[in-house]
């Protein structure tokens, strides 16, 4: 039954977006191009309009769009066989991420995927914008670049889906969406199809240069033991990625410890975390976040500066490209400044050849995409100080030969893209671009507020994918093309390391156990327990309020999935994301102690404290059993007359797993 | 980012201005004039339908208007193309004025910042007018000519932005109209166009007399470049009475002698838009100078006769003149005599001359202008208070060579325009209307103080007028005359003035800039321990009273109700000294103060029923309060926390932040 509503569902967003890519192709004459930007002009208009004005539920829409959509397939029926034979990519990535998201969709508290599930919850009630931070209520969600979750809430009150198959459905789109440009730039440059898959494999379910070494890096030391096995088989699979300060850590054959240099006396030195995420590795991890956005954007303007390459005076890929531009600001900030300097590039490119841009179709756009964006920057730009951009330090500097071991493929694409410069005139633009950005990415990073081997970490996460992706479409794709022998092959054999990535992925997909297959809410991980199974539905029938979980740790722990799977608002998220994201510490500090002394029964006044801080629900859970049983009790003599204890289920030794519910106080 | 959205504001607001422009141009031909014309007619029209009913947030506005904007410039574009020389003078002038509160962004406690970001706030929220008082809630704001703090409100209003940002961005626009009339007006007189740039400047960043003599009069002894500038300008600005005192050269004292020390003296200040720019101060002057230039860049243009294809053209200019002098009323009702003297002794010119006076559209426009701002009037008239007219007392003179010092450019100006044979006319007009404003402000003064600042508030805004008219209007006339050596004159005098303009430039260049970008003015607030929660709290929270306790006896000049106003609430009490010179009862200005120290001490008799009856939402509890009494959050706590949740911000022996909100 949950199949046949995930497939209804599908259906109905396909016939969706195909009848949005039918509309905009009147406009935009690629058919992936078109999808994309119907998408995200789409998106972006009602993101502006809804900082007026909150829209609420959009439930009543979808069946409206859905007869317009086959209105309009019906209307252009001629045009389907044509549609169809460039959809094909659209759909086989699609489902191709959906075999992972539907056979792992557990949203647990591994990387972050809570956080992501929070952010989109924050949009789904529809509010006027900003929304109320989730994990920090009363106050707005006014300080993180959250258009891409905006658009998942967005699909999701469309179609009234809940939070967690929101997320999973909004993965597939983006990841599809990012997929199918992958591909038409890869038909538009290369001529042989088995070259163009080669490409688009090593993209979209690509690795670095280490992923497909790394089982000779990292054996197995327990191969008896299936559970553990497992695990070396998912440790291998994100090694590869993040690999330096990192995975490096646990190379233990003689080979990789002698090319690694890795004996145990620096085993244990410090050394920056720099990790490097692919596009195919978010495929496998499932983390719904900006990233994803950032690779669709960039897609889109190599997209666009293919098409411009062969059509340089069409004005719809110039305004296209410019709109990347202001919409990375609101998707993924960290990639803001690399797609500004691409297309400033470009713009500088074009004026040296003496082919004038269409200065007032760019202008236009660009000023068009930024007013509408201009309710967002109001508080999103002035929220708090901005990190700031600082030299790398001596002790952060990349390890040469690391570097090299995870990016070796691209020095053979550049190696072999570069006898190409006078004939390509993309090779002229992207490899020196590119070998910029590295620069860049090598000598500068974001002050955030991470410190000693962390400093650099957010940067290298942000930029090294983005870059390692570019380089990897664009190099690859001008070498695939090239009509010498000699350089198509050690680009075809580059490619196929990065490519052969993929064979792990299957070869996991298919090994590892699926405990919760087809559980698209993603909570199961956490509900398959009946005591939490029976709280959620609880919860999820109460009004909209503020919830209270305790605090497990600083982050990355199961609380508070359970509030916000049940749509409503955490009192307090995971307090290390909350400074990172630039929330006064001495605040967060106070609240957090606040709610630790009042799950240890140690509040003086905790009903007094419940109520100051507008708190409808309590949830007093196992852990907290473990923690501190008979604070409870306590507890309960103390609220007991504004708060109603409900049990739910008991702890191994019988105590009391609950929620207390405010109560409305009686009028006489 | 900030730059971003920073530079998105301006594509708005330019978008929009200009085509206020266009459209006003439609009717007064597109000159220089046509952008302010647009502006003021909108804000007057706005602030008229306010006092009936109040429109609220305007957000939805924008959108809409640049829409249009964007449909009416590509309409007019070949008007625009006419006039590229006054819109290039407006983006020069705003950007500068931009620059300077891009980098010092702070609305700060020296000066009058806070003043006008209290005025900005109160009609920030878009109720009826009159609005709330946000420095004596739920008293009206009625008492103040603040209509140019209105249209800075208007404008954040409508993008969206927050008091801060509309303090800062109506001071870049209103310099930008600055600017564009003063070039206007040197236009139409047929100035050369690079010394119609040179008019503008030493407008923007000229000095008053003293400022050539700066070196001459005072050794700077400091290393600190920034301190030097700032009190050259000082210098410039508050000569007399004031730091004719510090003189420490030999040729100062011989040229001065004993100048008058303690009670004798007075100090007679004379403000330019330098200084106010450095000052950051969006105070009325700034909207009393533009209605100055306003009518001098009309009289110019009606008595340049243009020839242009609206043959009603002269009757529109003349009808702004009029409307000019009744909106001073609103504006700074201070150069009220002054606008209206300018004006009548023009007609009176023309008239003599045998020039066309179209007196029926003077009076139309002025009666226009009064309807207009009568419901403004119908209040204020009554809550001002009125202001005794008194003769100057010996001790008050001016001593002369000081008045020589600051005044000799309006002498040799007058001498120098008088030479003009193309406006000879129009040049007695002015001298004659400013030698009759500087005899009036040698005689008589307005007394709303005493002492030392009997003249104070007089020679402020009556001598900061004439120094302008004599700038923009005998400079540029005489920058006209056929006689180089009259020209050569002139700009020797301008360029004597502009040597204040290094100083500017000292200024921004050495002076630090710890919170450059926070347009929203909340860099100093912020900065103070744990009043970035507050401030985060309360700018999220529903708008409401805040009572915060005065950290220091003074009655004005403190960071006191910043906090409350940044965030677009009211304060409980602003800053008494100001209240009170405004007319507001000291009995109830007194009793608010007791009222809070009792309340801050814990021991207010009817500590819950007096919050109630102030109808207060969110109480301050700052981190110096839990120094003095002890225990005093305790027992405060204990009194309100039926009715009032708390919130902590910081916890910890003597270091409690938090705010107490009240339960709605």
């Amino acid at each position: 039954m949950s199949l046949f509503y995930i497939a209804l569902t599908i259906l109905l967003l396909w016939v969706n977006l195909t009848g949005l890519t039918l509309v905009t192709r009147h406009l935009i004459s690629h058919y992936p191009l078109a999808r994309v930007a119907g998408v995200l002009g789409f998106c972006v208009v009602f993101f502006f309009i809804e900082h007026f004005h909150g829209l609420g539920q959009l439930a009543w829409l979808w069946p409206i769009t859905t007869a317009a959509s086959l209105a309009c397939l019906y209307r252009q029926r001629t045009l389907l066989p044509e549609f169809l034979r460039n959809e094909w990519p659209f759909i086989l990535s699609f489902l191709y991420i959906f075999a992972w998201r539907f056979t792992f969709p557990d949203l647990s508290p591994t990387s972050e995927r809570i956080t992501d599930l929070t952010f989109i919850s924050n949009y789904l009630p529809g509010a006027t914008l900003p929304p109320v931070d989730n994990w920090f209520p009363p106050y707005s969600f006014d300080y993180y670049y959250g258009f891409q979750f905006y658009s998942a809430a967005l699909m999701g009150r469309f179609f009234g889906l809940e939070a967690g198959v929101t997320y999973q459905l909004s993965f597939c789109v983006i990841f599809a969406l990012s997929a199918s440009l992958v591909w038409w730039i890869a038909s538009q440059m290369i001529s042989k199809f088995a070259l163009r898959l080669l490409l688009f494999v090593a993209i979209v379910m690509g690795g670095s240069g280490l992923s497909i070494f790394m089982p000779f890096l990292i054996s197995n030391e327990h191969p008896g033991d299936p559970a553990l096995t497992q695990y070396h088989q998912h440790h291998t699979l994100w090694a590869g990625q993040r690999f330096i300060g990192s995975s490096d850590r646990h190379i233990n054959t003689p080979l990789g410890q002698r090319l690694f240099e890795i004996s145990p006396e620096n085993k244990s030195k410090p050394v920056p975390q720099l990790p490097l995420e692919t596009f195919g590795y978010y495929g496998f991890l499932g983390d719904y976040h900006p990233a994803l956005s950032s690779f669709l954007l960039l897609f889109l303007a190599v997209a666009c500066l293919v098409w411009l390459d062969k059509s340089p005076h069409d004005r719809q890929p110039q305004i296209l490209l410019i709109s990347t531009v202001p919409l990375m600001l609101a998707a993924n900030t960290w990639l803001f400044p690399f797609q500004f300097l691409l297309v400033l590039s470009w713009l500088l490119w074009r004026i040296t050849q003496r082919q004038s841009p269409n200065w007032i179709a760019i202008g236009t756009a660009g000023l068009l995409v930024g007013f509408l964006l201009y309710p967002f920057l109001s508080y999103f730009t002035t929220s708090g100080t901005g990190p700031a951009l600082r030299w790398v330090l001596d002790e952060d500097i990349t390890p040469r030969f690391s570097f090299l071991a995870l990016h070796w493929p691209l020095v053979i694409l550049l190696l072999v893209a570069l006898p190409l410069w006078r004939e390509k005139n993309l090779v002229r633009f992207f490899v020196p671009l590119f070998i910029v950005f590295y620069l860049i990415a090598e000598n500068l990073y974001v002050d955030d507020l991470s410190v000693g081997e962390f400093n650099r970490t957010n940067s290298t996460m942000k930029w090294w994918g983005w870059l390692f992706a570019g380089a990897t479409l664009t190099w690859g794709a001008a070498a695939l093309a090239a009509t010498t022998r000699w350089i198509r092959w050690p680009a075809i054999f580059a490619l196929s390391v990065l490519a052969a990535y993929s064979f792990l992925l299957c070869s996991f997909w298919v090994t590892s156990t699926k405990h919760h297959a087809g559980q698209w809410q993603g909570h199961a991980w956490m509900t398959s327990d009946e005591t939490q199974s029976a709280m959620l539905t609880w919860l999820r029938l109460q009004p909209r309020g503020i919830v209270l979980e305790s605090r497990l740790s600083n982050g990355y722990n199961r609380n508070p999935a359970l509030t916000i799977n049940a749509g409503h608002s955490a009192f307090i998220g995971w307090t290390n994301h909350l400074v990172t994201w630039g929330y006064p510490a001495a605040h967060l500090m106070t609240r957090s102690n606040a709610v630790d002394r009042f799950y240890q029964g140690e509040k003086a006044n905790p009903l007094r404290w419940l109520e100051d801080q507008n708190i409808d629900f309590v949830i007093w859970n196992k852990e907290d059993n473990i923690r501190r049983a008979s604070a409870r009790e306590k507890i309960d003599q103390k609220i007991s007359s504004h708060y109603h204890w409900q049990t739910f289920g008991s702890s191994i030794n019988n105590e009391l797993i609950g929620i207390w519910t405010k109560q409305e106080p009686v009028t006489p | 980012m900030s730059l971003i959205f920073l530079l998105l504001t301006l594509s708005l607001v330019i978008l929009n201005l200009t085509a206020m422009g266009l459209v006003a141009g439609r009717l007064i031909g597109h000159n220089g004039l046509a952008r302010f014309t647009g502006i003021m007619v909108v804000t007057v029209l706005l602030f008229f339908v306010e006092h009936f009913h109040g429109l609220g947030y305007l957000t939805a506005l924008w959108p809409l208007s640049t829409a249009l904007s964007i449909y009416l410039i590509y309409r007019y574009r070949q008007h625009l193309v006419k006039k590229i020389d006054c819109e290039l003078i407006f983006a020069i002038g705003f950007i500068y004025a931009l620059v300077w509160r891009f980098f010092f962004p702070d609305v700060s406690s020296t000066g009058e910042s806070i003043t006008n970001l209290s005025f900005i706030a109160s009609y920030h929220g878009g109720g009826t007018l009159p609005p709330i008082d946000h420095w004596l809630p739920p008293y009206n704001f009625d008492y103040y000519y603040s209509l140019q703090h209105y249209a800075a409100a208007l404008a954040g209003r409508v993008l969206g932005l927050s008091p801060g940002y509309s303090y800062n961005l109506g001071m870049a626009i209103a310099t930008g109209l600055i600017a564009e009339l003063c070039y206007s007006t040197t236009k139409s007189l047929g100035a050369y166009p690079l010394w119609r740039l040179l008019v503008v400047v030493t407008v923007l960043m000229g000095g008053t007399g003293v400022a050539p003599l700066q070196s001459s009069l005072w050794s700077a002894n400091h290393n600190d470049s920034a301190f030097d500038a700032r009190m050259s300008l000082w210098h410039n600005t508050r000569f007399i009475g004031q730091y004719d005192q510090h003189v420490n050269t030999v040729f100062g004292n011989r040229l001065l002698g004993n100048a008058p020390t303690g009670e004798q003296t007075v100090e007679l200040p004379l403000e330019t838009i330098g200084y106010l720019t450095l000052q950051g101060d969006y105070h009325a002057p700034i909207g009393g100078f533009l209605l100055l230039l306003f009518a001098l860049a009309l009289i110019a243009r009606v008595s340049q006769q243009p020839t242009t294809q609206n043959i009603r053209e002269p009757e529109f200019l003349t009808a702004l003149l009029g409307l000019s002098v009744s909106l001073a009323l609103a504006v700074n009702i201070w150069i009220l005599p002054l606008q209206g003297l300018l004006v009548l002794i023009w007609i009176t010119q023309r008239f003599v001359t045998g020039q066309r006076i179209h007196l029926l559209w003077l009076l139309a426009g002025s009666g226009a202008g009064l309807i207009l701002i009568y419901p403004f009037l119908s209040e204020f008239a009554l809550a001002t208070r009125s202001i005794d007219v008194q003769w100057v007392p010996d001790f008050a003179q001016t001593p002369w060579p000081q008045f020589l010092i600051l005044h000799w450019p309006w002498i040799f100006l007058s001498a120098l325009a008088l030479t003009s044979t193309r406006w000879r006319a129009l040049a007695w007009a002015l001298v004659i209307c400013l030698a009759l404003v500087m005899a009036c402000s040698e005689f008589i003064t307005l007394g709303d103080n005493s002492g030392r600042y009997l003249r104070f508030n007089t020679t402020l805004k009556w001598w900061s007028w004439l120094h302008l008219v004599t700038i923009a209007g005998l400079s540029a006339i005489a920058l006209t005359s056929h006689l180089r050596i009259i020209r050569l004159a002139t700009i020797a005098i301008l360029l004597a003035l502009c040597t204040q303009a290094v100083d500017l430039i000292r200024f921004v260049y050495h002076q630090p800039k710890p919170h450059a970008g926070q347009l929203n003015g909340y860099g100093s607030i912020a900065s103070v321990h744990g009043y970035s929660d507050l401030l985060r709290h309360l700018k999220q929270a529903p708008k409401g009273i805040v009572l915060e306790r005065p950290l220091n006896n003074r009655g004005a000049y403190t960071l006191n109700s910043t906090l409350a106003l940044l965030s677009g609430h009211a304060a409980f009490i602003g800053w008494p000294d100001h209240l009170r010179n405004w007319g507001k009862t000291g009995s109830i200005i007194q009793q608010r103060i007791d009222d809070v120290e009792f309340f801050y001490s814990g021991k207010h008799p009817q500590t819950l029923r007096w919050l109630q009856h102030n109808n207060i939402h969110y109480i301050i509890w700052q981190e110096a309060n839990n120094r003095y009494p002890p225990h005093a959050f305790e027992r405060i706590d204990q009194q309100i926390s039926k009715d009032y949740s708390w919130h902590e911000y910081h916890s910890g022996n003597h270091r409690r932040t938090g705010l107490w909100v009240r339960r709605y």
